[in-house]
This record gives structure tokens, sequence and C-alpha cells, in this order.
């Protein structure tokens, strides 16, 4: 699903010049659910970005679902991730003049899509994450955990192969956190969507299949997490 | 130097004008806290937002501009007004005059005979065109005076070497009444020299003057901007057609004398048809005569001012929004309330400052374009201005600089202090908050302010008025602005509820940016009131204009039918201050030609009344009437045509209104042999003049002042279609001899459209400044717009928003607010039209014209703002459309 190979990304030149990844090589397959971890600096939001395909690296490739972003220009590059990528934020950015079911359909909306199909499945997909009566709320109605979720269902409107998940949980008391991985959890294995998480957060990370630790821009570990249980604690 | 280059040079002045006094002020203040804070918060903010800075400094500056250019305008009007009169009339302490047919020469001796005059000297004057093809159309004033007698020169400096030798000798030079001195600056602009000939053109025709002497300069040589001739006044009776009549006797008091004393004494001597007054007084009389244009002016560049102080508001109050942060920290580490408010006010004050000063600097150089034009324009209609130079006075000056300045402090004032109220906690708790929570839909103390307004404004238009302006409703038309600039909010809250209606079939891009609008509803609703104020101004005055020439053009249909109009010296004969009057003997020429059915005269001249000067208007009823229509309000035509016929007057309907006076009245008229008691036959509506018109049969009129000249020849055809020919039998004819202007019907109005559009033309260029202040507050707003919304553009951005429709969502969010900005302007601008109309026209010159609204006008303002609103959000939506995805998503 993902292959980066070589991948390097470099901000600013000469006295100021910062490698914030340094020949990374990483691969993931198409279900897996992945959790990036590193102290500040170590590159993970850079790594995110550029799975994301909200920026190019300096070197290297990335395939995403067999495509090359390198060298899309800037409106390929966002309709590849308008159509194939969905986006959770720490701090869920939903749009404040919207209400819960347009922030859903923003996706669809921007493919300039909003027939009666497009809002049912919108309303069913705010049902799934638990929603059901809260589709014409407005956000200053909503709690956090409301807020990641109608996020996760934006993520998931337009049916992409890849979530990708930026501290999805930095915002949220414990309890609201372990609701929204186990829905992230449940989303990859009912869609079969890849996911990849960045977190700082061990428990959060042991959601995952497989963690991967950066630190200066390099991978340093990526391994398995053994013996979870269904909603992702690791066992000890 | 290019256009762009010079705009981006200004720009780049004035951003860093603005930091360099910022600097300066932190400077002076350092040993203080405040200098200290603006220096560490202030400067590295100014320094960083370059542009806006530069779009508040521009947007103060252009509404200074426009108030100090029409101050300095009035005030040089003025001036240049009362400076040839106190030339002309040098050390007179007292003058008599009776309107521009004059009055006996006879009544000298009653003025001499009076106590307490202890000189008294003869006067006329007359403004003619000089027809020497090296002048082209230059005008002259010429006195006729009687320079030979000594007692003139004790009124008035001549400075001619030339005329003491006349006074010597003066037999050669009364040989003629064709001699004349003219000023030495004139005849070296023109390269005249002695015994030159002048030709100009008079009652009887293009006569050759003979250049006797120059006049140096200083005192009468120096009127009118330099531009005088002198000669005998009985030369001058002869020469242009004045009979036996004078235009002014100038007195001296005897010693121990007192002014008043003896004004009253002439007053009851000569009768109330005359006017005894100091000099100073006829300036005051002309100055009352252009208070309309002038309040005009004025209240169209206070508008102007006022849209720059929506812009300033509205640029603190975005300012204190994105430093909140700033703010919170500051309280936090312990700034005191007072310090925060005294230090964004401080900042404004600063931009403000600097904003008045460079609008100085743009107002006295756009003052000369708009002297150039009021002068023009007035010129026409109303009084003969010398070529008046812009005259800046210190108070001016000054005054620009403490309203820009003030206003600006006293529009940072309400945000600082807002800012400052807050617990810091709370502050930098919703630092980045993008909407406050949704108001209430009940009653807001807004609103209740708004309807407050909105009734008030009946009962103001009520009040009568204050030394002739009408105060009352220029208070009900700024009521009417507060109140629609308090309920802007609404209308805001209003639209963006019926387009949510319309959603589904909106493009993402639409929706979203209708979506924003009520986001932050003071900041919309202040970009939106600034536009609104100046759309109203366009919308208002435009069905004024629209309604007055309508109105105009119906009754020309009426009163003047006819094919062609022969006039001397202007187009519009007697209405016109260029206008130099025909002798009578054309009319039987005229008459004669073949193709003539009918020939018509018509004189207007000044006639003083109760301290005013409206216009006799003399006619050939009969011949009038044959063709045209007397729209009577008082009175039945075939007895009021009876009555003319008898020897009575028809008064106009403003000045029915104006004096009170009414069908049936004795009003009292000066002629030149004295003043009688005419009876009002009928009131009619007539448009001649704006102080009023009183109608005279022309043989009455001949009869009374002595006076046959003849200042428009109205000719009606057997066929029409002859017009042209007829015109180039008239020209052939006639042109050599006379200064003739012949026009067909359709001409004549254009002349009267063209008239009427000069003057209104100078608040057109005003309403365009406030409409481009209004604009550069959307570019304002809209740029605080993307900066308040840099996250949320890169999560849209995130989620797969192309550019462009990036670009597309915040120039569609600034055409919406330019359109919510128009709709409120128009609906503001049909009740302020109906203020401007019916109560401050009303007042003003005593016409009424049935309110028409022009839809002309509401369609031109609004193809002209929606569109630039958005091409406002151009440069917000390119500035939006490049951010970088990535610092947009970590931007707080």
């Amino acid at each position: 699903m993902i292959e980066l190979r070589g991948v390097t990304k470099t901000y600013g030149a000469g006295a100021s010049r910062v490698e914030a990844l340094r020949g990374v090589d990483l691969s993931i397959a198409t279900g897996e659910f992945v959790s990036v971890m590193g102290p500040s600096g170590s590159g993970k939001s850079t790594l995110l970005n550029l799975v994301s395909a909200l920026d190019v690296p300096s070197t290297g490739d990335i395939a995403i679902d067999g495509q090359s972003i390198a060298a899309l220009d800037d409106d390929a590059l966002t309709l590849f991730r308008r159509r194939k990528i969905g986006l959770v934020f720490q701090f869920f950015n939903l749009l404040p003049t919207l209400n819960a079911l347009d922030n859903v359909l923003l996706p669809l909306m921007l493919e300039g899509r909003t027939n009666d199909k497009d809002r049912e499945r919108a309303a069913r997909l705010l049902a799934e994450v638990g929603l059901r009566e809260r589709t014409q709320h407005r956000l200053h109605q909503l709690s956090g955990g409301e807020m990641q979720r109608v996020a996760i269902a934006r993520a998931l409107v337009l049916s992409p192969k890849l979530i990708l998940a930026d501290e999805p949980t930095g915002n949220l008391d414990s309890a609201t956190g372990q609701t929204v991985l186990a829905l992230l959890r449940s989303t990859c294995q009912a869609h079969r969507t890849t996911i990849v998480m960045v977190t700082h957060d061990l428990q959060a990370a042991r959601a995952g299949d497989r963690i991967v630790e950066l630190r200066d821009g390099r991978i340093v570990s990526d391994h398995g997490v053994p013996g979870r249980d269904q909603l992702g604690e690791a066992t000890a | 130097m290019k256009a762009r280059e010079l705009a981006a040079r200004t720009a780049s002045f004035a951003a860093t004008s603005v930091l360099a006094l910022v600097q300066l002020a932190a400077l002076a203040l350092s040993p203080f806290r405040i200098g200290r804070l603006l220096r560490s918060v202030s400067v590295p903010r100014l320094a960083e937002h370059k542009l806006r800075t530069t779009l508040t400094v521009l947007g103060v500056a252009l509404g200074v501009a426009m108030l100090v250019a029409v101050v300095i305008v009035n005030d040089s009007l003025m001036r240049g007004i009362a400076g040839t009169i106190d030339d002309l009339a040098g050390s007179t302490d007292l003058q008599v005059s009776a309107g521009t047919s004059g009055f006996s020469e006879s009544l000298l001796e009653t003025v001499r005979s009076q106590p307490g005059v202890g000189r008294a000297v003869p006067l006329l004057q007359q403004t003619v065109t000089v027809r020497d093809a090296r002048v082209r159309g230059e005008r002259l004033l010429v006195l006729g005076v009687d320079m030979l007698e000594g007692d003139d020169a004790r009124f008035r400096k001549y400075g001619s070497t030339e005329l003491e030798a006349i006074q010597k000798d003066p037999l050669a030079f009364l040989n003629s009444p064709h001699n004349v001195l003219v000023s030495r600056s004139f005849a070296q602009r023109y390269g005249y020299k002695l015994h030159d000939k002048l030709t100009l053109a008079t009652a009887d025709g293009v006569i050759g003057f003979d250049i006797w002497g120059f006049l140096d300069d200083e005192g009468v040589g120096r009127a009118f901007g330099g531009a005088v001739a002198v000669m005998y006044y009985q030369a001058m009776q002869v020469a242009f057609d004045r009979g036996q009549n004078l235009d002014r006797v100038d007195i001296a008091l005897a010693p121990g004398h007192e002014p008043g004393a003896v004004q009253a004494q002439l007053t009851a001597a000569l009768g109330d048809a005359f006017i005894v007054e100091p000099p100073s007084r006829k300036g005051d009389r002309l100055g009352k005569m252009l208070l309309g244009v002038k309040s005009g002016l004025t209240i169209a560049s206070l508008i102007a001012v006022l849209v720059g102080a929506f812009l300033i508001y509205n640029t603190m109050a975005i300012s204190v929004v994105q430093r909140k942060r700033e703010i919170g920290i500051l309280r936090a580490l312990g700034t005191l309330r007072g310090e925060i408010t005294r230090l964004l006010t401080l900042e404004g004050a600063l931009l403000g400052l600097v904003g008045s000063l460079l609008g100085l600097g743009l107002g006295v150089l756009l003052s000369r374009g708009l002297l150039a034009a009021t002068s023009s324009a007035l010129n026409e209609a109303y009084v003969q201005l010398p070529a008046t130079e812009v005259r800046v006075g210190p108070l001016t000056l000054l005054a620009g600089l403490a309203l820009g300045t003030l206003g600006a402090t006293i529009a940072s004032i309400i945000p600082g202090s807002a800012a400052a109220r807050d617990r810091p906690a709370h502050t930098l708790r919703t630092a980045s908050v993008l909407q406050a929570e949704p108001e209430g839909r009940g009653l807001r103390k807004t609103d209740l302010a708004a309807l407050l307004l909105i009734a008030a404004s009946r009962p103001l238009l009520t009040l009568p008025t204050w030394f002739d302006l009408p105060l009352g409703a220029f208070a009900a038309a700024f009521a009417l602005l507060a109140a629609g600039a308090l309920l802007l909010p609404r209308l805001v809250e209003l639209v963006s509820f019926l387009l949510g209606a319309l959603s589904a079939r909106m493009s993402v891009a639409t929706r979203l940016a209708h979506e924003n609008l009520p986001r932050d509803l003071g900041r919309t609703a202040t970009t939106a009131g600034a536009l609104m104020a100046g759309v109203s101004l366009a919308v208002s005055f435009g069905s004024f204009t629209y309604s007055f020439t309508r109105t105009l053009e119906d009754w020309i249909d009426q009163t003047l039918p006819g094919d062609l109009f022969l006039t001397q010296g202007a187009t519009l004969g007697g209405t016109s201050m260029r206008n130099i009057p025909m002798a009578d003997s054309l009319y039987a020429e005229l008459a004669a030609l073949p193709g003539v059915s009918t020939v018509r005269r018509v004189r207007i001249v000044e006639l003083p009344f109760r301290g005013l000067i409206p216009k006799a208007v003399a006619t050939d009823i009969d011949v009038f009437l044959q063709h045209a229509k007397l729209t009577l309000l008082e009175g039945e035509q075939s007895q009021v045509v009876t009555d003319l016929k008898r020897g009575d007057v028809g008064v106009s309907e403003n000045f029915a209104r104006r004096f009170g006076v009414h069908l049936g009245d004795r009003i009292p008229i000066s002629t030149s042999t004295g003043t009688r008691q005419l009876r009002v036959a009928g009131v009619f509506i007539d448009y001649t003049s704006d102080v009023g018109s009183v109608l005279f049969e022309r043989s009455t009129y001949v009869d009374i002042f002595g006076d046959s000249r003849v200042d428009t020849y109205e000719l009606h055809l057997q066929d029409p279609a002859q017009s042209e020919a007829l015109r180039r039998t008239i020209n052939e004819r006639f042109a050599d001899r006379l200064d003739l202007f012949v026009l067909t019907n359709r001409e004549f109005r254009g002349e009267v459209n063209h008239t009427t559009e000069q003057i209104f033309s100078l608040v057109r260029a005003l309403e365009l400044v406030a409409l481009i202040v209004a604009v550069l507050g959307i570019i304002n707003a809209q740029l605080a717009n993307v900066l308040d919304r840099v996250r949320e553009l890169g999560v849209l951005r995130a989620l797969g928003m192309l550019r462009r429709q990036v670009s597309r969502m915040v120039v569609v969010e600034a055409a919406l607010v330019g359109a919510l900005g128009t709709a409120a302007g128009v609906l503001l601008g049909v009740a302020l039209g109906d203020v401007l109309l019916n109560h401050i026209n009303l007042v003003q010159t005593g016409w009424y014209f049935p309110y028409r609204l022009s839809w002309g006008a509401i369609a031109e303002v609004t193809c002209l703002t929606v569109p630039a609103a958005a091409l406002a959000g151009l440069y917000p939506a390119r500035a939006a459309a490049r951010l970088v995805v990535t610092e947009a998503l970590d931007y707080e």
C-alpha cells in the first residue's frame, strides 16, 4: 500500500539547513494499522506529511496505492489526497460553520457531489461512529470525543484506502481516547483500510498492529505489537 | 512615473512613515511603560503587516483629503469673492444696489442728500467676453466709474500713470464711449499695448474698444483675478445700452455718523427693494447663494471621512482579535487594562496622524482640480468668480489633522477597551476560537438603538432651520445612517440564512463563503457598513439629480418648446452670468425672416427682495401661451393672463414658499423710478432660479424698469425641419456684429443638462472617493479573514480543496460583503433621497420635485461596487491559495 524508498526531507539551506528525514525506507501493507512514535524533532510529523501527500520528499520516492507522488503537481497531489486519503487531526479541525452532517459531507462537496445518496451515506457513517442523533448539531454542541468521531466519519466518507491520524487522542481524556482508538481499529478491520497514526502515547500506539519508532530522522525500530486484545490494549 | 510604481511608492512611504512615527513615539515615551510596550509590541506587529497598515493609513488619508479639499475650495471661493469685493469697494462704507437692470442715475442725488452721507459716487459693472482670437473667450470685468472727478479716487486705488494724465486732460478720452483702461497683468498676459483694439461683446454687438492705459496690480487692477477694464461711467451707459441707469452707488460716511444709522435712513428713503449694505455683506449674500452647493459638497466629504472612520475601526477591531493571545499574555504578565487600552488607542491615533498628514497633502493637490471644476460650474449658474487660486489657511490644515487623528483615536478606543476587559485566562483560552458563540435571536441592544434612531429621524426633520441650514434634516440623515449600521448584523444573518436554503445548489466555495459571513458579525457588518455609507450617498444623490432633471425636463417641455434659441455671450441666456443682453431692435429683424412663425422675447434679471436676489422674468405672455403652458398652483389661467397684462406679476412656487407670498398679495418691487407695490396674480411652477422668480408681461417690465433689452429670442418656425437652414441664415446675417449662440431645442436642453451636470459632478467625485475607501476596507477585512483562518484553510487544502477553489471562496466572500453593503446602501439611499429632496433641498431652494427613484443610479452603483468588492478579494484570495499546507496546519 505505502512504499517509501530512500526518502529524505530537508528544510532550509546553509547554516539553517535541517534534515527532518534521512534516507527512510518503509513498507506498509494494505489493511495494516501502523503507529509512528518518536520524540519531538524525530521527523514523525514530516513523515506523516509526506505520506499524507501534503508535501513531497526532497529525495527518494513515495508510492501510495501504486502511485508515485513525488512528481505530482499541486492540483494532482490535492486530488489524490482528496480521493485516496482520509485525515484525522489532533485538534479535529472541523468547520465551525457546518453542522456534523455537513462536516462529514465536506470531501464530497469538494468533489461537487451532495445528492441524497451522499447525504444518506454521511448519516450512516455518523451512525456507525455512534452519532446518529447528532447529525444537525453544531460544533459548540459537541464534546471533544464527539468532534473527533465526526472527523473520523469525514475521513471515511470517500472510502479512502488510507487514513492518516495525527495524534488523534492528543486532545481527549483517556476514556474518550480509548473509544476513538477502538473506532479506528474497527474501521481498519471492517473496511480493510490502512491506518498510519502518529502518537507520542505508547498506550495509544499499541492499538495498532505495528509500531515504528523514529529518532533524528531515521527509523530506529519497527516491530509488531504482540498479543493485542480486541480493543487494542497490549497485554503484558 | 507609472501609476503602479507611484502606488507602490506611496504605499511603501505610508507604511514606513507609520513605523517611523511609532518608533519615534516609542522613543519619546521610553521613560514610560507605554513607550516600552510600543517598541516591543506595536512596532513588530506594524512591521509584519505593512500592507494592512498601508491600507488603513490610505483610508484615513483619502477621507481627510476629501474634507480638506472641500473646505479649501469653499474657503478659496469665498476669499476670492471677498477679495474682489474688497478691491472694488476700496474704502466704501455702504453700497446701494438694486438688481441687474439697475436704477436711475437720478437717485444719486437722493442718496447724496441723506444725512450722514459724506460722499457718494456712481458705478456700473458688467462682465463681458473678450472676442479677440488671442484671448479665446476670457472674461473681463468692466467697471464704469466717475474717475474724472476726484471723489472716486478716494474710494479705490487705480495705480495708473495714464489715468493721471487722462484726469488732467480728459477731453480726448471722453470723445468716444469706447475708450478703456485695462489691468496691466491682463494686457501683459495677452500682449496688448497702448491704443490696441480690445474687442468685446456688448448688448449692441461686438465692439472694438481702444486701450488708453493700464492699471497696476493693486486695488482695482487686482480685482477679478486681474482681468478688469475701467471706463467712464457715462461712456459705459452708452456703450452697453444702459440708458440712464447705474448698478451701484458707493458711499463714504460723513465723520461722526454710524453706518447702522445711515443704512437705516437710506433704506427708509429708498424703499425695501433697494439693498443698502456694507460691502462685506455682499460677500455674505453671495455666500448664501452658494450655500446649497457648499453644504452638498461638505456633506459628501463628511461621509467620505465617516467611511474612513469605519475603516479604522475595522482595522483596530481586526488587530485586537488577531492579537488576543498577545494581549492575554501581556495581561497575564501584569499589564493593566488601562495600559492595554492606551496602547491600542495610541496605535490607532498614530495611524490616524500619519493618514491625516498624508491626507492634508492629497487634499491640497485635490483642491486645485476641485476648485477649477467648482468655479467652472458656479460661473454659469450662480456668480461670476475671478480666476481663483487655492488659498490654504492654517486653520483648515489643523482642522483636517485634528479630525482625522481624532476619528482614528475614537475608532480605536472601542475595540481597545473591549480587548482589555476580559480576564487573561479567558482571553488566552479563546485566542484560537475562530467563531464566537452565536447570539440569540431575540431583540438586541443594537436593534433597539437602531429603532430609536429611525423613530427619532421623523421629529428631527421637523426642526426649524438654523442660520438657513436645515440642521434637523442633516441630523435625520445621519441618524438613518447610524441606524443602518446598527442593523447590518441582522441583515448579514438574514442573508446567510436565506442563502442557506439554496446551499444544495451552490458550489462548495460559494457555500463556505456565505457560511463565513456571520462568523465575525462585527467585522462583516463594519466592512459592509462602510460600503453602505458610500452607496447610500450615490443612490440618494442619484435619485435627487434624477428627480431634479426629470422635473426640469418636463418643465422645459411645457415652457420652452421653441425651435431655435438665440442668446449672446452664453448659451443659456439670462440664467447665465456670462450673458450679454441684446437690443430689442433684433425682434423685428428676426420676425421678418422667412420661415419664422413667432418670436418670443425673454429678459431675466436679478431682483433684490428682502435681502435675497430672486429673478425677474419678463416675456411676451401671449406668444408664450400660443406654444407653452403655465402650470399654476394658485390662480386660474385666463384670469392670471388678464392680470399680468394689466400690470400684475406672477411668482414662482419657491418664491411663494420662501417669502410667504400668495395670490392677491402685494409685493414691493424696486424700479428705476422708485418702489412699486405690485399685485400677485398667481403662483406658478418655475425653475429659473433657486431663490425664486417673479413673472412680468414684457410691456409691464419695460415700462417699469426702462429696460428694453432681451436675453433670449425664442423662435417658432412654420416648419421645424428648417431649423438648421434658418440657423445658418441667422449666423450669416448677425455673427459679425453679435456674439451669438443659436441653438436648436435639443441643443438648448443639452446645455441645461450640462450646466446642472457640472454642479452635480462635484458630488459624484466625492461619492467615488467614499466608495474607493470602502473597497479598501474590504481588502483589509478579507486579508484579516485569511489570517484568522490560516489553519482552517490548511485543513481545507489538506482535505483536497484545490487552490482555485480556495481563491474562489475568498473572492465570493468579498463579493457577498460587497453585495450586502450595496443592498443596505440602496435601501438607505432610497430613504436618504427623500430627506435630501423633500427636506434639505426644499429648505435651501424652495423647489419641490416629486421624488423619483433612480433605477439607473442603483444599477450603476451596483455594477460598480459588487465587482469592485470581488476584485478587492483577489489579493487576499491569492494569499490564501498560496499558503503552504503543512505550515498552515501548524499555524496558531
